[in-house]
């Protein structure tokens, strides 16, 4: 292990801020590198179909979601696995995550895809990032190269498992139907 | 190659450093190795939360409540998890304590509350045995986390990759010989990032009692003082950077409770401790 670290952080010296309204994009994974992921070697066609209001009202009801179901890509191998992919919204980030169901009709993962961080004006409070004036930045974040090696805030992933469970209300009461 | 999954009640990054002129077999073989530390440190969380009435733990602490001295044997990992447990409970003297619980807010009643039941009084025996001397309610919220992600990192490194990092919502480990930045994210709401410094071949942990709220809504902090049963409850952010994950997760907590850099169990454990304001 070795750690080098500014001898004056006791006192916070260095906060990096990010620009008004400006989003971070973190990707991980493709389509079709989802398809490769949770299914190797399946073949999988794009499912075109309307989601009827009345099953996504069930989606809504059972999963708590309220964010509207886009109904992106719904994908289905020849071997009856589906992959269903779509996106939640957190207290200020977008996340498109992809679950997969076995062809017994159980989940078989759950990936992250993006995760998009936007921030707005209302978070910025003036009154604490004035207590930070006049301290050097020396260090910038480079947000592409270095989202990795956050430490801190806990982010919760309730939203997303909320999001899984209304797709798996559309696979029961829809998709297992078709 | 950089994946994300939802688990541990948060989001687990994995990074594999990959060479520019990776070939495709070799990418499909790093995803496949992903697989696998996703496939692990499911395993820990299946075994040790205790919100899951099917996990050991809560098997373990309904068995505790019926008779004093029972005798269990637990899966070779939550063994290891114990050990260090034990370990840390008794450099630290008893400031980290994952028995405590019973002090939760989902224990309102007083009178349910335990007295001594701390993590101390389980005998460790052989052959992954351990006898259970009183009623417990153990609880490794504190402590699986960062198992969990010393787990991962133990795949990347029996697959021998070079470079890699898991980050386990802010719990995370680097391997390798590249030196990379650390920052810390100073609120769920804010998009603020302090840097901390720079770190190789090691791990770094937060905990804050800030988050902890932020997280509840105003509701009880989730860090605990076991002595006293009371919450802390202030505006820092403690960080522990050591060798291992589990080590670092355990001593935020202690440097939480005791706010005390100096403390010698540190140095014990290899860690550097860090409070920012």
């Amino acid at each position: 292990m070795q750690w080098h670290s500014p001898s004056y952080l006791a006192v916070i010296c260095l906060v990096t801020t990010a620009p008004l309204g400006q989003v971070f994009a973190k990707q991980y994974l493709s389509v079709d590198e989802v398809k490769q992921v949770m299914f190797s070697g399946e073949v999988f066609t794009k499912i075109d179909i309307e989601v009827p209001e009345l099953i996504k009202e069930k989606m809504r009801k059972e999963s708590g979601v309220r964010y509207a179901y886009q109904q992106k890509h719904i994908w289905k191998s020849s071997q009856g696995s589906w992959l269903l992919i779509d996106e939640v919204v957190g207290k200020h980030e977008m996340i498109t995550y992809a679950v997969g169901i076995n062809n017994k009709g159980q989940i078989h993962g759950v990936e992250i895809l993006e995760y998009n961080e936007s921030y707005g004006e209302q978070i910025r409070e003036k009154k604490w990032l004035e207590q930070f004036k006049g301290r050097a930045a020396t260090e910038p974040l480079r947000f592409n190269q270095e989202i990795k090696n956050i430490t801190g805030a806990t982010l919760s992933s309730k939203h997303v498992t909320n999001g899984v469970q209304r797709l798996m209300v559309l696979y029961r009461e829809y998709l297992s139907r078709i | 190659m950089r994946r994300n999954r939802p688990m541990l009640g948060t989001f687990v990054e994995l990074w594999i450093e990959e060479d520019l002129h990776i070939n495709p077999e070799q990418m499909a073989f790093n995803q496949e190795i992903g697989n696998v530390v996703y496939q692990q440190m499911e395993k820990v969380q299946a075994l040790m939360s205790s919100h899951d009435k099917s996990s050991e733990i809560a098997q373990l602490n309904r068995l505790s409540k019926t008779v004093p001295g029972i005798v269990f044997t637990l899966h070779p990992w939550t063994y290891e998890v114990f050990m260090i447990a034990q370990r840390v409970f008794a450099e630290t003297g008893g400031v980290f304590d994952c028995g405590v619980g019973q002090y939760s807010p989902s224990y309102p009643s007083k009178s349910d509350q335990l007295q001594d039941s701390g993590i101390g009084s389980i005998d460790l025996l052989e052959n992954y045995q351990i006898r259970l001397n009183q009623r417990l309610q153990i609880d490794l919220g504190g402590i699986a986390k960062g198992y969990a992600v010393d787990r991962g990192i133990e795949v990347l490194k029996n697959f021998e990759i070079k470079n890699a990092l898991i980050n386990a919502g802010g719990d995370l480990r680097i391997i390798g010989g590249i030196e990379q930045s650390i920052y810390l994210k100073e609120s769920l709401y804010r998009d603020a990032y302090i840097y901390m410094g720079k770190l190789k071949d090691g791990a770094v942990a937060t905990s804050s009692t800030r988050f902890g709220r932020d997280n509840k809504k105003g509701g009880m902090s989730y860090l605990i003082n076991p002595k006293t049963g009371e919450c802390i409850e202030d505006d820092l952010s403690y960080s522990i950077v050591a060798p291992t994950c589990v080590v670092a997760d355990c001593l935020t907590k202690a440097l939480a409770i005791e706010k005390n850099i100096h403390a010698p169990y540190f140095e014990t454990f290899g860690a550097i401790p860090i409070i920012v304001e």
